[in-house]
């Protein structure tokens, strides 16, 4: 082939924005790639395929440092992945798998990053099964509830402009119940919630008399597996803390009305005690249409185990 | 990681003294000797399985059954691929699926690679033989593996996953179901012969579906030699609305349940689920049961139904997996309209 593959470098953005457009899923601003490309606490990880000196396709994962089985590793988002076609009727096999080899051989191992995700579709998720190795992790499911016309708002429930230490004590306590997790630290939250251009998230926290923070939920009104609806974004509240839960989701609805939204939906792993418990307060399941998949680099850790183990929201992709 | 010995279908030169072949009759007795060897290893809560068992679940079966061998020189069953069929309808088509179960190897030939072989043989031969597009071949070969088989399955065959099977449940007492109103239930021992046309009336609604016909349902339900079901049928003025299916047993590691095993509605009769629902909550308390479980494919309007009724959706260890045969209707198309319910599967 006569491209090139090689990492993504700084001076490559105008050319990668012109690759970009219209050429993938989500609409992608200049500021949105310099945030999760250069301002990602996580890092970064993106090829391109030059043809000349003409960007023709890119693959990117969205890094996240994860705490799994007791030590940290890194588990990445398949991102903005585009690629020409290798010739009339071989689709683009060639170059995408070559992009997306190329950068696992540069970061993936047992011993490095473990885990590229996403929810691939169509003939993305052909070549990713087929080529790749991705498998399915779940069918995704969504929680969903209408939002009433009106309901008293909650007592004792704060909005935080920003996470700060607490975030990480707050999930270590939460933490040892998962296998596996993105970290939710300081600078994890504050990238990915607060910082993020023109996604900025609503950040709901529930305080003790201390001032410790005990719980949040991020939610953003946004469109996602059919719905427009008020999404929880995110979601951190020891099981054993259901009156937190309770005022957050009581808080949230809230939120969600006055967005104008009509409906408050999320995504929580099923064997989570607060899937269960959402069900309880009238959320219910339904199937969203798109498929979690993994391409595992650890034998140990791979799909069937991800299913069982993995603390995954929506904070983990950057749908909403 | 797939291996890339896909792609050949007669045994590898260390094997020449295997003969891939379907069952013969007779095979039945070196068949259930491997079997019961093989699982024995390997699961602690196994009991022998029995001659009237097998030639229940393989040579009953209406909708009959295929087996495939691996046979040593001396006649010794060394594995298998076995597969109850399933007359299917699909997008108004007659077609057949064939769920793969029991599959083994016995120890002596199940190392590693060696044993992937010999999957890939047997998925290989099966599809040669019998996948297709006539109504008399099949459209897909599924199951519900273990993960051991699983890896095995995707590396070695490309079976693909069709579903992270969620189950359904609630306690009898949380059931609650809304009105019945002109809905007759009767509590029946066998299925009678208008269920055809209820299943008729239902292909309109799911596009993939097993016959349910009375031949079929009473193989599954009323000659089972193992398990006892109630049936229940709902009727509005004589004409069949829907039926449903109560087991009790076990299931996905939890004891004692009360298991709507099989459950088909004709469409728009939401009096008729809220009938048998209420039926299966009855029965449930009466015979002390504390949870009904079951598991529907997500994309069923009974879903929903289920959940509006109270029931919750929790994980179960099980995934269906598939490998599509026809070109058309690959997985995720099997995702989205094929129907089915714990009696599709060996689960129960």
């Amino acid at each position: 082939m006569p491209f090139v593959v090689r990492e993504v470098r700084e001076a490559d953005e105008p050319s990668l924005l012109t690759g970009l457009e219209g050429r993938c899923a989500t609409r992608r601003s200049a500021a949105e790639w310099r945030w999760y490309s250069h301002a990602n606490p996580a890092g970064r990880r993106a090829f391109v395929a030059l043809d000349g000196e003409r960007i023709v396709g890119h693959y990117a994962v969205v890094p996240r440092r994860v705490w799994i089985a007791g030590r940290e590793s890194v588990f990445g988002e398949v991102v903005d992945a585009f690629a020409p076609r290798a010739a009339p009727g071989l689709a683009r096999e060639l170059p995408y798998v070559r992009l997306a080899r190329a950068l696992a051989a540069a970061h993936a191992s047992p011993g490095g990053d473990l885990v590229y995700y996403g929810f691939p579709a169509g003939a993305e998720w052909r070549v990713a099964n087929g080529l790749l190795d991705h498998e399915v992790v779940r069918d995704q499911m969504v929680l969903v509830r209408a939002v009433p016309s009106a309901s008293a708002a909650p007592s004792g429930v704060v909005r935080l402009e920003r996470f700060d230490h607490q975030a990480r004590w707050l999930w270590d306590r939460c933490c040892g119940r998962f296998g596996a997790g993105a970290i939710r630290d300081e600078a994890a939250l504050n990238w990915r919630l607060v910082e993020r251009p023109g996604a900025r998230c609503e950040i709901l926290g529930v305080r003790d008399a201390n001032g410790v923070l005990r719980g949040f939920a991020a939610l953003r009104a946004g469109q996602l597996a059919g719905r427009a609806a008020a999404w929880i974004v995110d979601w951190l509240v020891p099981p054993e803390e259901p009156d937190v839960g309770a005022l957050l989701l009581a808080a949230a609805e809230g939120w969600a009305r006055g967005a104008g939204r009509d409906e408050l939906c999320t995504v929580l792993p099923e064997w989570s005690p607060w899937f269960d418990a959402l069900q309880r307060a009238g959320f219910l399941v339904v199937p969203s249409g798109l498929s979690l998949s993994a391409r595992c680099f650890a034998r140990k850790f791979d799909e069937v185990w991800l299913r069982e183990n993995w603390w995954f929201t929506l904070s983990d992709v950057l749908s909403v | 990681m797939r291996a890339r010995l896909f792609g050949f279908d007669r045994l590898p030169a260390p094997w020449g003294g295997l003969t891939i072949r379907s069952y013969q009759p007779g095979d039945e007795h070196e068949i259930l000797a491997t079997f019961n060897r093989v699982f024995a290893r390997i699961d602690v809560t196994f009991r022998p399985r029995t001659l009237g068992f097998w030639r229940w679940r393989f040579l009953e079966n209406p909708s009959g059954s295929s087996i495939l061998l691996a046979v040593t020189e001396d006649g010794k069953v060394a594995g298998q691929l076995a597969s109850i069929n399933q007359r299917m309808r699909m997008d108004g088509a007659s077609t057949y699926f064939s769920q793969g179960v029991d599959q083994m190897t016995a120890p002596e030939v199940n190392q590693g690679l060696r044993r992937g072989n010999l999957v890939g043989v047997f998925n290989n031969t099966f599809q040669r033989l019998h996948a297709g597009e006539r109504p008399d071949q099949h459209s897909l070969g599924w199951g519900t593996p273990v993960p051991t088989a699983w890896r095995s399955g995707k590396s070695f065959a490309r079976y693909q996953i069709v579903r992270t099977q969620l189950k359904l449940r609630a306690a009898p007492g949380e059931i609650a179901v809304g009105p019945a109103g002109g809905v007759a239930l009767e509590e029946v021992r066998a299925f009678p012969e208008d269920v055809v046309e209820l299943f008729e009336r239902c292909t309109a609604l799911h596009a993939a579906i097993a016959v349910r016909d009375k031949a079929q349902l009473d193989w599954r339900w009323v000659a089972h030699p193992e398990k006892r079901a109630r049936i229940v049928l709902a009727r509005r003025g004589g004409e069949l609305l829907g039926y449903a299916v109560l087991v009790r047993g076990d299931f996905d590691g939890e004891r004692d349940l009360a298991l709507v095993a099989d459950h088909l509605v004709a469409p728009r009769e939401p009096a008729a689920t809220a009938a048998l629902l209420g039926w299966l909550a009855d029965c449930a308390r009466d015979e002390g049961l504390a949870q009904v479980t079951t598991i529907l494919p997500d994309s069923a309007p009974e879903w929903l139904d289920f959940q509006s009724a109270r029931f919750r959706v929790a994980p179960t260890r099980y995934f269906f997996i598939g490998k599509q045969y026809r070109r058309a209707y690959d997985v995720r198309w099997m995702n989205r309209h094929w129907y089915y319910t714990l009696g599709d599967t060996d689960l129960v």
